[in-house]
Order: C-alpha cells, then structure tokens, then sequence
C-alpha cells in the first residue's frame, strides 16, 4: 500500500482572465521511505501540486477532479477540522519557498517551534520544549537557539529550522518545495546532506520540488518531470537520468552545464511554456517539440510504461 | 542608415577598494564611536583580456556584485584604480562619465526588475539612444526607432514590431533578458559586465541566452565580465575565472584549470558542493571540505580570511593575510599553502 | 519562437487598455459612481453657469444691482413647505380701457374706466411696502377738474372703494397736453387706511381702528373675517379699476377732452417670496449667488489640490532621491511646516493682507503638500534602489530624467487618489476664510454667502434659504471628491504595495 496514491489530480484557477488548469490530471505514487523528486520550470504546475496535496491551494484554485489517498485517508474528501487534526503536520508537512523568511521575526525560534504543540496538542512547556531541542539537535542545530531570534541567524541555519519545524510531530511524509533556492551552493550541499541524512533516520517519505535536477538526481529515488500541468516522464531516477525517453526531459538534461568532463554544446529549448489559460491542442509540447508528428497536434499522449518503472507520455513510444 | 561601431577593451584593477560606511545612529556619532565599515570589496587587483570572458564567481556577499557596479561606475571606488584601454578611470567627471557609460554597460540579473514596467520595449530600447543624442548625433525619432528595431533583431526578436509595443509584464523571462541585452549593447559598447544574466531564468533557456551572449561577443569583439555564482555556467562560458571571498580574489586561472585543479581550499570547498545530475549520487554523502558559515562583511576574520573555515589551517593563516602569487602558468591563488613564508 | 500573446497592439492601445481595467474596477465601487454622479452635476452646472444665471458674478458685490428684488424673502417653492404658498413679485401691465359714464353729484359724466385684471391664488397677502400701482395718463391742460377713483373688485364681486382724488388744473392754459403719472401705494397709505376703516363700518358693522388695520385684509380678506388681522386671503381674479372723470364735458353734450387717455397702468405685487432659492437681506437672488459658486468652488478647490500634488510630488521625490544632508534638511523643513497650524496662520496672513481669490489658493496649496511630500519620498527611497534605475543610471540618464521619467510616473495613481481627496480640504478652507469675511469680498462663494448670512442674523431670524443651500452644497460638492478619492484609493492601494 503506498504512502500517498494521487490520480488524475486537477487543479484550477480560475481567475478573471480565464480558467489556468495549473495540474491537470496528475497521478502518482509514493511509498514509504520514498524520496519523489518532481522537476519542471516556471510555471509547469509543480508549487500547486505541492499545495494540492495538503489542501493549501490559495485562492482562486480550487482542486477541481481527482483523488488524493494518504495512509488510506481520502484528502480530498475530509472537512477541513479533520484535515487540520489528522494530517497536516501530523502525517504530511511542508517546508516551503523561502521558509526562512517565514519565522516571525518577533518571536524566539522556541515559542514559534513549540506553539502548534501547546495549542494544536495540547502539550505542556516543558514536554514541547524537549521535543523542540530534540528536532534542533536532529537537524544539526545546538538546542541552545531556541532562545534566539530569526535575526540572529544565518540562512542556512533558518532553513534547519524550518525543517525542524515541519518535523515536529513526527509526520511521515515532508513536501519540500525549493528547500534550497535561495541559499548558497554550500549551504544547499549541507542541506542536501541533512535531508539525505533525515531520510536515512527516520524513514522519512519525501516529496522535493525543485527546478534543479541536480538536486533530484542527488536524493531521490523517484523522479517525475512535469510541463504544463502534466507529469510528461515519471520513473525511478536512474531510469530517467541515464535514459531520458521525453524529448522534453532530454532536452532538459541537456541544458544542464556540467562540472566535469568535456565541455559539450548546451541544449536549449526554443520558445516558452504555453499559458495554460488556452493550452495547445494535443500533446502539450508539441509547439516546441523536435519531433513533433501530425498526431501530437491533435491528440493528448497518455502515461504509458514502456520500460519497468519507467512511464512517459508521448507518442513516440506509442500508446495508441 | 544609421552605424554605430565599437572596438574590444581592456580593464586592469589595481587594488581596488569598496568599503561601505555603517550607520552609527545618533548616539554612536555623539560618543565617538569609531566608525566601522562593511568591505564589501577590499584590496582586490587582475586584468580582464580585450575579447575575453571573464568570470567572477562567489557565493553571496563575496563583492562580485559589488566589483560588476565599480567597473560599470555606478559605484564610486573608496581606494585603487581602474584603467580602461589605458585611461585611468577611477575619478571621472560628469562629461566624462557620460562619454564613458558608452564604452561599457551591464546586464542586470533580474528580467523582471530591470526593465520598468510602465515603458514600452520602444521606450526602454530608446532611453539610451535619448540620454546620448547629442553626442550620437541622433535626433530624428526615426532614426532612433529604426535602431531600436535592429536592436531586437539582433536578439533574435523578430518581427521587431511585434515586440516593440508591448510592455515588459507581457514578455516571458527569457524574452525580456534579450531586451536587458539589446539595451545594453544599443550604444555599441567596447566592455559588458552580465550580473547574473541567466540565473533568474528557467535552467531550459539559459543555453539559448548564453549562446546569443556568445555570438554577440563574436560579432561586436566585446569583452565580458561575467559575475555568477554557478561555478559551471562559468565554466561553460568563459576564459578565464575568478573566485572571490569576502572581499577578496582567492584564485584566478583559466576555466579549465579552475576545475580540474582547484588551488585554494574555498574554490575546492565550491567545487564539492555543486550537485551533479547523477542518480549515483544519491547514496553517497556529499563530502563539504567547509566549516562554518561566512562571516558578516563588517567583521572580517585576521589574517587569512577564509581561516576559520579552511580545513587546512595553519598558524600564519591566522595572522597574515596571504599574497596572490602564480601558483603555475596564468594561475594565480592566495593561500599559504602555496607560498614561502 | 513563439511570443506570449495573440494580439499585436500598436503602440498607444495599450494605455487605453489599462484606462479600461481601472474603469471596470470602478464602476464596481458604488461609492465611487455615487461621487462621480455628483460631481457630474457639479460639472454640468458649473458649465452652465453662464447661461443658467446670465450676469457677472462680479456683480455679486453691487447692491445697486439687486435693489428692484424684495428683500429676504424665500423661494417661491417654499410654500409647499410650510403649506402656505407664498406670492412672487409680478409686474402686471396689460390693462383695458373701456369709455364709460359715471354719476356724480346727480350729473353723468363721460368716464373712462381702465381696469387691470389679475389672478391671485396665493395664501398669504403680497407685501403692502413694494405693492405699486403706477398709473401715466394725459388730458388736456384747462380749467375744468378731473376726478379719479380707484376701487378693486374682489372675486367675490364685493366692490372696496380706495381712493376718490380730485386732479386740478395747473394754469390756464387751454389744450396743452399734461402728463400725469401716479405712484400709489395703495396699501401703505393712511388716508386709504382710513377710508377703509370707515366703509369697513358702514357695511360690516366692523369697528377696526385705522391704525390697527390693514388694508390689505380688507381688500382681500375673506368673507366673515374680512379686515382682521388673522383673515384667509379671498384667492380669485381681482380687478382694480381706475374710473376717470372729466368734468370738462356732461352727458348733455360737450365733447369730452380727446387728449384724456390712459396710456399706463401698471401693478407691482410686492413679493414674499422669490425666485428659486429666494433672496437675502441685500436684495439679491440667492440662486445666481449659489449658482456662481459652483464653478469658483470647482475652480479653487482643484487649482488647489493641484498645485498641492504636484508641488507635493516632486519635493518628496527630489528629497528622497538625492537623499543624504539634503534630504535631511528637506524633511526638517516639511517637519516645520507640518507642526505649523494651518487655519490660523491662514486667517492671520488674510486680516493682514487681504488677499485675491489667486492668492487665497496659493496660500492653502502652500499649507497642503506636505504630507503627499513624505509619501513621495518613502516611494522615491524605494524606487531609486530599483533595478530599472539602476540600469538608468548605467546608461548614462542624468537624475532628472529618472527622477521625472521613472520614478514620478509610479505616483500618478497616488497622485489621482490625493487630487480628488484634496478638493474638499480646499473647499472647506476656503469656505472657512469666506466664512470669517476673510476671503476675496468680490467673488460670490458659499463660505461668503455663508458670512453674509451670519452677518445679518440670517440664522437667528430662520431664513433657512439663506444658509442651508451654500452649507449643503459645500458638504455635497466636499463629498463627492471624497467618494471618488475613496474609490480610486480602494483600487490603487493594493498596486501601491506592489512596487
């Protein structure tokens, strides 16, 4: 049974210009332990996927279709009291975009670290603070800080305590969105180490979203690629890095500059991803395809598996 | 027709200083405080090449930003010189100046905060054909809208006119850092500092503006001062780097060397950390040779600077500020690991 | 390549584009439209001013002007209010002359009667102090007499004699034509008075003093209560006729004077109420002075709030963007005059120097553009960090043109909520400075219409149409500025924080 089951998840906004069909009919699968790294650029519908599972879509988005299953709860169905008490934090967490500059800035990270504890669970001082200095240790801070403020930190160390947070309550599934877009390439290695490390420990189930494959390729187990609101490529990262099937993933492989080896010619991707107001027709990436055919115009390609472990959406591989 | 024609330069550093003055506030004035200053750039000296790409790479609050804005003069420098094409350029007065932002120009990081959002591309292509008409000798708008049409054919906008009335919000990110480039290059400058220039910009389109870069380079011989904090995006684009750290230029060489074989312990320290696209690396531990974070600007450790972080520390390291010596051909560090003492 | 949008729009469409956004985005602000509705009324007047009230407002000041108008009296609609309809002056001067013969003394006379008809359905009596009957006629100079008599039949066909006057003749002269004209006050007379008295006797039985009565009541008086002071006016056709007797010629046969004609006869009711916002104690017609306000409140209130934004606007962004020792000193002075006290030093400088209606809206604009300054500066502070002036400044643009072409064009949403919430402030203090009589005395504004009021115990004496309508419009024209200021703030605020 796996940890968390999505399948055809659709999310909408509908804003005064139109209706953006940010995730449009998304599944996937994560188990226990698990580490998904989901990949995409601007706009591909990854943050709004993030959001979707735990129901924090903000308005005008609404999730429109499909079903989300976390250890056999229904999200999707769940009324926002038993959302609040079973799952959010408890089972699922998230450290989002720019986390560190979400620490209130006049409270000590203690009090912002024990606070759903005292009011959420109903825990006593003392106990929540022991927790709080335990998960402080547990993300390589000294206990000590909970005294200080969020000014008075680095970067780095406010993203620990980010984490911290979101582990809290023991949940076995963390989202991570950008965890490490905004800080510097060394701080993000020791990061990078600390997840890998706390996935190791806890067992801890993983869901990271970034822009960077590198960063996916270095912690997870599963990757998708998403574009335009779909996962064009989904499969066990080796299978995606070594043999990339989507001219999408390839293309997007390729415009990685690499550290070593010979220095090859970049890929780049003509053109830009399609407002997804008004969506091309077919196979969303056809208009930027190489080897676009007259089918990927008309018709959506669907997920099929074409190697184990390893699905793609495109009509190259069939699926007719 | 309308030509405008420009020569490749050259750009030599000498001890240049940039230090910013911290606020003391009313009480600190009146006690006597003594005033302390964030370095941001201190006692840095190399040369960029006419025709060469030169990168300048660092981690946040290293000065590369800081030293793109004193070459460009958008900064004034607190000590050293500046000479370009063998002009001193360190002090120079307003007519000066003016004559001179036509000979250099930058590239900002940011497509979306650079561009003023109530211009149209028309307005902004034009604003430095406007600020120099007299000196261009371009004051018939038509002329002036002719340009700002080659301009965005040369970024490969095209058709022009489908472009040059829209406003910035309507244009991707890409499209609007091709603008960035068209602004910059319109007055046909020798010498172009890029802050950044891709690292706002979706990893699947950097490529297609790095290569325009190139070519543009080609075409025009400019020279580049590259500032990025992506030590591969500088490997793939440039001649030669430079790694800066608080302040200070740790190791300069040519790209290649930079990588393969890393001097200073930073640079090292840099190069273990960037992830790589390799599944394989999953299951091992990312070695970090670091320790530590960096230290404010305005409290800069003694001696070597880098030294409470190195894992290869000695005692002169914490007293004397090492030198940048030629470790090998065009490969310059300042560690003591590699010099006599 | 393919680029974002579909259409291609040249190169101004897309100002018009945005100008449609805001206005959908208003048009959902009820307040707004409200204040849009009412300041269209505003506009409207105002350009309609010249021809709905057709003098110099200059004129305002020239009591001369105004004498022929009663003097504090209401609009004519008043009397649907109080329910008693009030009279409007009217100027009566058609009139019938018909040949008659009259018996006087046991001898008939050829007479004349010329007789001036006239409806009245109004419930209260005109005003006996400006009533005139101004009669002009000519007869032939010679030693005969002439005899008039003046008498009004009521609509209820009861006959109220007046006057009886012999007319002698000047000289002896024969034939030469003689002019005469009549001023009678018919109502404000003593001798009238008292033969009214005297008839009011003989047919009613009524014993009503002279001095006590007036005759208006028993000219038109009703029925019973005819001559008491409480008597319900008789509405109806009223006739006053002027019979003219020449005793020059008898029925018997002697040609009559063919020089005798009547060639004017004109009634001037006075009023007790006037015009359509009435009248104040100067005589003069409060709809033309409200009516000129209009446009001089439109015209000082927006001058003013102009020169306060603009002047606001550009000392803040210049402050903020030089920054530094300049800046500093540039705020202590907007801290200064900020600490200063508008209204006194304003009514200070007025007794002082009695300034022009220029000078007034200098002087306010003066005490007005600080605030907007500190805004302008807290936006210049922020914009002058900003990427697209930095890249300004790379390309060489001297600080003016980035202080005029990049950051002040962020402030025209700012600016056009504060324009339109500076109006009412200017108003207001105009209308203040008016009020104490210290405004421009030769323009006719509410504050001003406001002071004459209390001036001459408008208040007290309840002439509400004297002091209601310039307040009410001062609130209403005020009000309407700010619901527009309100709506344009509601819609631009958010973008504010979106630099």
């Amino acid at each position: 049974m796996p940890l968390l089951e999505v399948k055809n998840l659709k999310t909408y906004y509908y804003t005064t210009k139109g209706i953006n069909k940010a995730v449009d009919n998304v599944s996937f699968s994560l188990e226990k332990g698990e580490a998904l790294g989901v990949a995409g650029e601007s706009g591909c519908g990854k943050s709004t996927l993030a959001q979707s599972i735990i129901r924090l879509v903000p308005p005008p988005g609404k999730i429109v279709d499909g079903k989300i299953i976390f250890q056999d709860m229904d999200i999707i169905k769940m009324s926002e009291n038993e959302l609040n008490s079973k799952v959010r934090w408890k089972g699922i967490s998230m450290v989002f975009q720019g986390s560190m500059n979400s620490l209130n800035p006049v409270y000590n990270i203690g009090y912002q670290l024990i606070e759903p504890l005292i009011y959420h669970q109903g825990m006593n001082k003392h106990d929540a603070i022991s927790i709080a200095e335990e998960k402080l240790k547990l993300v390589g801070l000294n206990p000590e800080i909970i005294k200080r403020y969020p000014h008075e930190l680095s970067g780095g160390m406010k993203q620990r305590v980010a984490i911290a947070m979101a582990l809290m309550l023991n949940p076995p599934l963390l989202i991570a969105d950008e965890p490490t877009t905004a800080l510097d390439v060394v701080v993000q290695a020791q990061i990078m180490n600390l997840l890998k490390e706390l996935q190791a420990k806890l067992n801890l189930s993983l869901m990271f979203i970034t822009h960077d494959l590198s960063l996916i390729a270095e912690i997870a187990h599963k990757t998708a690629i998403m574009y335009a609101g779909k996962i064009v490529e989904i499969g066990s990262s080796e299978n995606i890095f070594y043999n990339p099937l989507h001219p999408y993933t390839k293309k997007l492989l390729g415009s990685i500059p690499k550290l070593r080896g010979d220095i090859k010619k970049l890929e780049f991707i003509p053109g830009s991803p399609p407002d997804l107001r008004t969506p091309p027709p077919g196979c969303r990436f056809h208009p930027r395809c190489p080897f676009v055919m007259d089918i990927c115009r008309k018709e959506e390609p669907p997920l099929i598996e074409v190697e184990q472990n390893h699905y793609t959406a495109c009509w190259l591989y069939g699926g007719k | 027709m309308v030509e405008l024609k420009s020569v490749s330069a050259t750009v030599e550093v000498k001890n240049l200083r940039k230090w910013f003055p911290l606020r003391r506030g009313l009480i600190g004035t009146l006690t006597g405080e003594p005033q302390r200053y964030v370095r941001a750039v201190d006692d840095i000296t190399f040369n960029i090449e006419k025709g060469e790409t030169f990168s300048l790479v660092g981690e946040s609050g290293c000065g590369k930003t800081t030293t793109g804005r004193l070459l460009v003069k958008l900064l004034d420098p607190t000590g050293g010189t500046i000479r370009f094409n063998g002009r001193d350029i360190t002090r120079l007065s307003k007519d000066e100046l003016k004559k001179f932002r036509r000979e250099a120009q930058i590239i900002f990081q940011d497509p979306y905060a650079s561009l003023n959002p109530r211009f149209t591309i028309s307005d902004i292509l034009q604003e430095p054909l406007i600020v120099h008409s007299n000196s261009l000798g371009l004051h018939n708008p038509k002329e002036r809208e002719e340009l700002t049409a080659k301009a965005l054919e040369e970024v490969k906008l095209v058709p022009p006119e489908e472009f040059l009335w829209r406003y910035p919000h309507q244009l991707s990110g890409g499209q609007r850092q091709r603008v960035a480039i068209a602004r910059a290059l319109i007055l046909r400058p020798k010498f172009v500092v890029a802050d950044e220039p891709v690292s706002m910009l979706d990893v699947s389109i950097r490529a297609e503006i790095l290569e325009l870069m190139n070519s543009l380079k080609e075409k025009y011989g400019l020279t580049y001062l590259f500032i990025t904090h992506d030590l591969a995006v500088a490997r793939y684009i440039s001649n030669r780097i430079s790694v800066m750290y608080l302040g200070k230029i740790v190791e300069i060489g040519p790209a290649t060397r930079i990588i393969e074989s890393p001097l200073h312990p930073y640079t090292q320290a840099l190069i273990a950390s960037i992830p790589e696209p390799d599944p394989i690396n999953r299951v091992k531990v990312r070695e970090v040779p670091i320790k530590g974070e960096i230290p404010s600007a305005a409290a800069i450790p003694p001696g070597c600077r880098f030294h409470p972080r190195c894992p290869f520390v000695m005692d002169i390291c914490r007293k004397e500020e090492p030198p940048l010596i030629e470790v090998e051909q065009n490969h310059y560090t300042a560690c003591w690991l590699y010099s006599k003492k | 390549m393919t680029s974002k949008t579909v259409l291609i729009p040249k190169k101004r469409t897309l100002l018009i584009e945005r100008l449609r956004d805001f206005w959908y985005q208003y048009k959902k602000q009820k307040i707004g439209m409200v204040g849009l509705v009412l300041l269209s009324i505003f506009i409207i007047i105002a350009i309609l001013s010249p021809i709905i009230a057709p003098i110099n407002p200059y004129y305002w000041r020239l009591t001369e002007y105004w004498q022929n108008k009663p003097q504090s009296v209401p609009p004519v609609w008043a009397g649907m209010l109080t329910g008693k309809s009030l009279p409007p002056p009217e100027n009566i001067t058609s009139f019938s002359v018909v040949n008659a013969t009259w018996r006087y003394g046991g001898i008939t006379y050829p007479a004349i009667n010329a007789s001036l008809e006239f409806d009245y359905p109004y419930d209260d009596y005109p005003d006996p102090a400006s009533t005139v009957l101004k009669v002009s006629f000519t007869y032939s100079i010679s030693t005969t007499v002439h005899l008039y008599s003046i008498y009004v039949v009521r609509p209820d066909n009861i006959i109220v004699p007046l006057v009886e006057q012999k007319v002698f003749p000047q000289g002896n002269t024969t034939r030469e034509v003689q002019n005469v004209t009549l001023q009678l006050y018919l109502f404000n007379d003593l001798a009238i008075n008292q033969q009214l008295s005297t008839w009011l006797q003989a047919k009613y039985n009524k014993i009503i003093k002279s001095e006590n009565l007036r005759a208006l009541t028993v000219i038109m008086g009703e029925g019973s209560q005819i001559g008491e002071s409480n008597a319900p006016v008789l509405k109806g056709k009223y006739r006053i006729i002027i019979t003219f007797l020449d005793f020059s010629a008898e029925s018997s046969g002697i040609v009559p004077d063919p020089n005798f004609k009547v060639k004017i006869m004109n009634l001037l009711i006075g009023g007790k109420s006037y015009g359509l916002l009435g009248t104040d104690t100067l005589h003069r017609d409060l709809f033309y002075g409200i009516i000129w306000g209009v446009p001089i409140a439109l015209m000082i209130g927006i001058l003013t709030s102009v020169i306060t934004v603009v002047i606001g606007i550009l000392y803040g962004v210049v402050s903020g963007y030089i920054g530094g020792r300049i800046d500093e000193i540039m705020m202590r002075i907007v801290d200064i005059l900020i600490a200063i006290p508008k209204l006194p030093i304003l009514i200070m400088i007025a007794l002082v120097f009695k300034p022009s209606i220029w000078n007034i809206v200098f002087l306010i604009a003066a005490f007005g553009w600080m605030g907007i300054a500190r805004v302008g500066r807290s936006v210049a502070l922020q914009l002058k960090e900003v990427q697209f002036v930095e890249a300004a400044k790379a390309v060489g643009a001297s600080n003016s043109r980035i202080i005029l072409k990049h950051i002040t064009p962020h402030l025209t949403p700012y600016a056009f909520a504060n324009l339109a919430l500076g109006v009412p402030d200017a108003i207001l203090t105009e209308a203040s400075l008016s009020f104490l009589g210290l405004g421009d005395p030769t323009l006719p504004t509410w504050g001003s219409i406001l002071h004459d009021a209390e001036v001459y115990d408008a208040l007290g004496s309840s002439m509400w149409w004297w002091w209601i309508p310039p307040g009410l419009l001062i609130a209403l024209i005020s009000l309407s500025f700010v619901f527009i200021g309100h709506a344009i703030d509601e819609i631009l605020n958010p973008r504010l924080k979106r630099l």
